[in-house]
């Protein structure tokens, strides 16, 4: 949605318009889900925190400074609703619900490889992004899959963007020192890498 | 370039901000050592597979509806919190008119107050000039007459006074007018505040017990 068109949105919104609200809430549930759902692993806390997040955006709706990206905000609300749900529940590892994992794209350049070897890998990738803390983890969600800066990551975490790259820093240290394993033959890991750089 | 200066040029590279001599640097090593072109690839496939993130759960059909939903039922309640609010403080309003208007007509009821009595100098030793007393006579004297002069005139039931020269001249004391001028924001007990204008720097004693009838207010 280009910016303009959502200013407008928002400025219906908060006049009070939930039809103007129900076109945001559209617009951005798949990402908030999918950053939430990454945080908490599990689907039915997910939806509930998403839902959440979205309720109380409304609330606050008035407080919105149209300086920042809205999709900032949005993931700043949802980023403290996870961060308290952790505190107080300890995440439950489950495994992946297939039956909920959405087909992939059309676009050839955005399918993942789909060979054995590759799927290993981006299940390893996910693991230990899954062992990062959660700043670590939520720089690394905003940076790569929403394409943030340094800065709004800041907004995000309330921390300083020099902080955000010290966590990028901290998190792909670990990222590389969990994964090394995963290359044991220099050729073959470079034939893996090639492969999914390039599907 | 070694391996160990390379790696600490990853964030910088892939965050894009390696530029000039220094990029040139770092290509040529990378062009020559396949360690380090491994682990760059590493941390470039790691961005690749969170951006292309395909494994997450569908949004349910109804989201948007139960996000609706949710925001109604919300304003639903805001608006009943509200209500309860003001009615609240209608009639805490309303109490507090009541309690203001019974304390306006009560004191009009009372017997009129007895009319102030001009304190003469007849139960007092003459005139005293401070600054013929030392310190502590001094004290002695302001605590006495402060105490004195509280029970006589709750007994008349006159109201005190929180103006000085009233209460100097009530208490035959003669003060020099820069010490009266500097105790002119002591109102709460006008004596006392001239004692501490006259002896800076030494607390006075705890004022004397008055009786139980706060009549007075100094």
């Amino acid at each position: 949605m280009p910016r303009s068109e959502e200013l407008k949105l928002i400025a219906r919104a908060q006049r009070g318009s939930p039809e103007a609200f129900r076109l945001l809430v559209d617009a951005y549930k798949e990402r908030l889900f999918a950053f939430v759902w990454r945080m908490l692993r599990d689907h039915h806390e997910t939806e509930d925190i998403t839902q959440t997040a979205f309720v109380k955006a409304f609330q606050a709706l008035k407080q919105y400074n149209a300086k920042y990206a809205f999709s900032t905000w949005l993931f700043t609300i949802a980023y403290r609703l996870c961060v308290n749900h952790l505190r107080k529940h300890r995440p439950v590892p489950t495994d992946l619900d297939f039956a909920q994992i959405g087909e992939t794209t059309e676009d050839v350049h955005d399918a993942v490889a789909q060979t054995e070897d590759a799927r290993r890998l981006r299940d390893a990738i996910w693991k230990s992004v899954e062992q990062l803390s959660e700043a670590q983890k939520t720089a690394v969600l905003l940076f790569y899959r929403e394409g943030k800066s340094c800065d709004a990551i800041g907004r995000v975490l309330d921390v300083p963007a020099v902080t955000v790259k010290s966590h990028l820093h901290r998190a792909r240290a670990r990222l590389r020192a969990a994964l090394a394993a995963e290359l044991v033959d220099e050729t073959v890991a470079l034939e893996f890498l090639g492969r999914i750089r390039t599907a | 370039m070694n391996c160990s200066q390379a790696e600490k040029l990853f964030d910088a590279y892939l965050d894009d901000e390696l530029n000039g001599a220094l990029r040139l640097e770092f290509d040529a090593h990378l062009v020559r050592c396949a360690g380090c072109q491994r682990m760059l690839a590493l941390l470039e496939t790691i961005g690749d597979v969170v951006a292309a993130d395909h494994d997450v759960p569908r949004v349910a059909a109804d989201f948007v509806d139960r996000v609706v939903q949710d925001i109604a039922v919300s304003q639903q309640a805001q608006l009943r919190r509200q209500r309860w609010r003001r009615a609240v403080l209608g009639v805490v309003a309303l109490q507090a008119a009541a309690a203001v208007a019974f304390m306006w007509v009560l004191p009009r009821r009372q017997a009129p107050r007895a009319p102030a009595v001009e304190a003469t100098a007849t139960e007092y030793t003459p005139t005293v000039a401070v600054e013929d007393l030392d310190r502590e006579a001094l004290k002695e004297l302001v605590l006495r007459r402060a105490e004195d002069m509280a029970f006589e005139w709750h007994a008349a039931g006159v109201e005190l006074t929180s103006n000085f020269k009233d209460m100097l001249r009530y208490a035959n004391l003669m003060v020099p007018d820069e010490v009266l001028k500097n105790s002119e924001g002591f109102a709460v007990n006008p004596l006392l505040g001239i004692f501490q204008a006259l002896v800076p720097g030494e607390a006075p004693e705890p004022e004397p017990v008055v009786p139980d009838s706060d009549v007075h207010s100094i």
